[in-house]
């Protein structure tokens, strides 16, 4: 059990069945009255963020949750091979679990797998990921002073925002928090 | 810095105005008795670290101190936060003579001279409610409190639901959810007139029945409290064993009653006292919103 005092971002913590993640912990207390902690915490299985008055000192469950480092194997049908780095267990996660994470999935990749209660519920990619451009229109040689940006698809089938100097076949960095084009691979 | 100079201007602003600073123990038999502030224990039976300076400064007043002012620090176990800490700096003063008018005159000169702020507004807390939320704070039920979190598109916290519900604890859990933050966006607020079960330590105003407390706030933040003091000792022991009854309840223990302090009552003067956390004046004057900034070494 977790006492409200020890709350802070990151925790994991299980309510009413459900595994959550704090995302932002408030403690509020009025002089002479009775304090309380003014908690958003996400929910592990479906992304939601819901808000939570719990009366401070209040004890709230420990989720049931670890995080593996795996290794991204391959696709399989509908499925995503990953392999534990330790001991090489292997585990299938299906593309509803990944949510949009499997836009960023290359073979070999290093990932959190966070596991609820013996089950992998949801990943961690790096923050940032190199890839190859697959597909985008010509480039415009010497245009890098605008802003403006092209779609290119990426070698896993996402689409990314890019100048309009980048050309296909380059290797790109993209921040995997916002999908956004960060700058040309270096090397 | 900016703490070393508040205090000098404090000191001579108090010297001024003819209050003599004290200073008393910090670690203390009789620690405040308060239904939601938990001093911290030394021993098993106490001595316990001051949460207030205010039993030892009644006593003082009680001696024939005259007016007096104390900068100490206080503490307060499970309070951490953003605007908390366990360990804080308290500025505590009785003006003698002074009643709850006086007590806000005689703050308001002390915040424009040595905080340099605006001159204070002053509401009572039951006008705050009705324009705030549109309710009466002394008439609040259940489904009236149900109802307005929940049009707010909120859901209303399970531990202030039920019949054994204080209506204190939902009233501060409603002021300080929706009144607090917007209060002294320009000018500090004194905020008067708590309903009766609100008064602590103030004496009740005999024609409305409130408590002659008030509280200051400024830029969404609490800042101090202050009361028209309460001299009835018979008043002041039934008040102190409903609050060890409201703890036991509760199931935290009770605290041992000051005895010093209520004879002292007999012959305290009548007098005003006020608390004001200094931590959280050096935020505003920072402009920081997270009090460990307003420490030269926080570890």
């Amino acid at each position: 059990m977790y006492n409200t005092n020890e709350f802070k971002k990151g925790l994991r913590i299980e309510m009413d069945g459900v595994p959550y993640t704090i995302v932002e912990n408030q403690f509020v207390k009025p002089g002479k009255g009775q304090a309380f902690n003014r908690v958003k915490i996400k929910n592990l299985l479906n992304g939601n963020v819901i808000e939570r008055t719990l009366k401070s000192g209040e004890k709230v469950d420990k989720a049931d949750v670890i995080e593996r480092e795996m290794q991204y194997l391959y696709p399989e049908g509908d499925k995503y091979v990953f392999m534990d780095t330790g001991n090489y267990e292997q585990t299938e996660m299906s593309k509803e679990q990944l949510g949009e994470e499997w836009k960023w999935l290359l073979e070999q990749m290093l990932v959190q797998v966070i596991f609820y209660k013996g089950q992998p519920i949801t990943l961690t990619l790096p923050n940032f990921v190199e890839m190859e451009i697959t597909y985008c229109e010509p480039g415009l040689k010497g245009d890098t002073a605008t802003n403006t940006l092209k779609p290119a698809t990426m070698s896993t089938g996402a689409q990314v925002m890019v100048p309009l100097f980048i050309t296909q076949g380059e290797r790109i960095r993209v921040d995997t928090r916002t999908g956004e084009y960060m700058e040309r691979a270096k090397s | 810095m900016a703490r070393a100079g508040l205090l000098a201007r404090l000191r001579q602003f108090m010297a001024k105005a003819g209050l003599l600073e004290v200073e008393t123990s910090l670690m203390v038999a009789h620690p405040a008795l308060e239904p939601h502030i938990e001093p911290f224990a030394i021993g098993p039976q106490g001595p316990y670290l001051n949460s207030s300076p205010e039993y030892a400064m009644k006593r003082l007043l009680a001696k024939g101190s005259g007016s007096i002012y104390q900068i100490c620090k206080s503490f307060r176990k499970e309070e951490q936060g953003q605007r908390h800490r366990s360990e804080f700096t308290l500025l505590e003063y009785y003006v003698v003579g002074a009643d709850l008018a006086g007590l806000m005159d005689f703050t308001d000169q002390l915040q424009q001279t040595v905080f340099n702020w605006p001159k204070a507004e002053r509401v009572a807390y039951g006008e705050l409610f009705k324009a705030h939320l549109g309710l009466d704070p002394l008439s609040l039920n259940e489904a009236q409190f149900l109802n307005l979190i929940n049009k707010r598109g909120e859901s209303a916290p399970s531990f202030l639901l039920g019949a054994a519900v204080s209506q204190e604890d939902r009233l501060d859990f409603l002021f300080s959810s929706y009144i607090e933050p917007h209060l002294g966006e320009v000018s500090p607020v004194f905020v008067f007139h708590y309903p009766p079960f609100m008064a602590a330590l103030a004496r009740l105003d005999p024609l409305t029945g409130q408590a002659c407390r008030f509280e200051v706030f400024y830029k969404g933040l609490e800042l101090g409290n202050g009361y028209f003091e309460l001299k009835q000792r018979a008043e002041q022991r039934n008040r102190f064993d409903l609050v060890n009854q409201k703890r036991l309840e509760r199931g935290d223990l009770a605290l041992p009653l000051d005895e010093p302090l209520l004879s002292a009552l007999d012959t305290l003067p009548d007098c005003a006292g006020l608390a004001m956390g200094l931590d959280r004046v050096l935020m505003i004057e920072l402009g920081s919103d997270d009090i460990r900034e307003t420490l030269a070494i926080n570890d």
